[in-house]
């Protein structure tokens, strides 16, 4: 089976080619993560109303910016798919716009999940980010750290309460943080944009689980 | 600290739905006496939480022959969504 090899447009050099249904491939993974993150933002909303508490409005809003950001790639991967045939500079725009929205969103989230997972006792703190992660490898590594330090919560988390439904969140952080990864180490391998990929919706099913379990009666 | 554990303070919402699962659990309606002991608190502050709980329509108080608080049915989905946001908030390691 033969593919055209189309550029991974704004993630990474052009020298990159990946087969063109990655395109689709990937927009479906994003659409199916961004539904899931809009899932989760409204049932933090919900119980928002119930708690009044700081940390679920927090929660809430930074699943709407990942549903948002990931929304914004499905479209435009979906987009890229469509357009492959006549791959032109308004595609490339589009997609190098959509990408720097989603490395702005993406990281407002990541930065609000680990404000959620500060020690309470430290009431104040300071998140300096430059402005270099408007780039695929820097945006990468900046996520990266963030998650480790999530994903290190989420793992203390589960020791400590040992529930079934913590363990499903620490196992979608885990799978978020080698999505990120994965993706920065695509230049020694296509195969890893395929299982980065993989790492991701695997990640976010894990939450629907997690979700869906609380949410039965 | 007792026996290496730490002692973690209920919030209000805690004690709301320990009060609400004391009366459901008694067939949804109780004495006064037996919320006292059940949620522990001191006879001041359990009057005010009831205050709130009636005014709020989780709760309703009658009168006959003795004192008894019955839960409503805005009280028993509290404590259905209080489940829920237990759990949630439990997975992701949230404080309410």
């Amino acid at each position: 089976m033969v593919f055209n090899l189309i550029p991974v447009i704004s993630q990474f050099p052009l020298t990159t080619l990946v087969p063109e249904w990655f395109y689709l491939f990937s927009g479906l993974i994003y659409f199916a993560v961004a539904a899931i993150s809009f899932f989760i933002s409204y049932f933090s909303f919900r119980l928002f109303n119930v708690t009044s508490s700081k940390s679920h409005s927090v929660l809430s809003l930074s699943f709407l910016l990942i549903g948002i950001a990931f929304g914004m790639l499905s479209f435009v991967s979906l987009y890229t798919y469509q357009n492959s045939a006549a791959l032109n500079p308004n595609i490339f725009n589009l997609n190098e716009n959509t990408y720097n929205i989603y490395y702005i969103f993406a990281l407002a989230a990541y930065i609000l999940l680990t404000m959620i997972n500060l020690p309470k006792k430290k009431s104040e703190f300071f998140v300096f980010v430059p402005l270099w992660f408007i780039s695929s490898p820097g945006f990468l590594a900046t996520a990266i750290l963030f998650l480790f330090y999530i994903s290190a919560r989420s793992v203390m988390n589960f020791f400590k309460v040992k529930t079934e439904d913590a363990f499903l969140v620490m196992f979608a952080f885990l799978m978020i943080t080698l999505f990120h990864i994965f993706l920065l180490l695509m230049p020694f391998g296509i195969e890893l944009y395929l299982a980065a990929h993989a790492f991701l919706i695997v990640g976010f099913l894990s939450l629907l689980a997690m979700l869906i379990r609380v949410t039965r009666k | 600290m007792i026996e290496g554990k730490k002692i973690e303070r209920r919030t209000k919402a805690d004690i709301f739905f320990d009060i609400l699962r004391i009366v459901q659990q008694d067939q949804g309606k109780t004495k006064t006496t037996r919320i006292l002991y059940g949620a522990n608190l001191s006879y001041a502050r359990l009057k005010k939480y009831l205050d709130y709980l009636i005014q709020n329509g989780f709760l309703e108080k009658v009168e006959k022959e003795a004192i008894y608080f019955v839960i409503t049915e805005k009280g028993l989905q509290f404590i259905q969504e209080f489940r829920k946001v237990k759990r949630f908030s439990e997975a992701f390691g949230i404080t309410i």
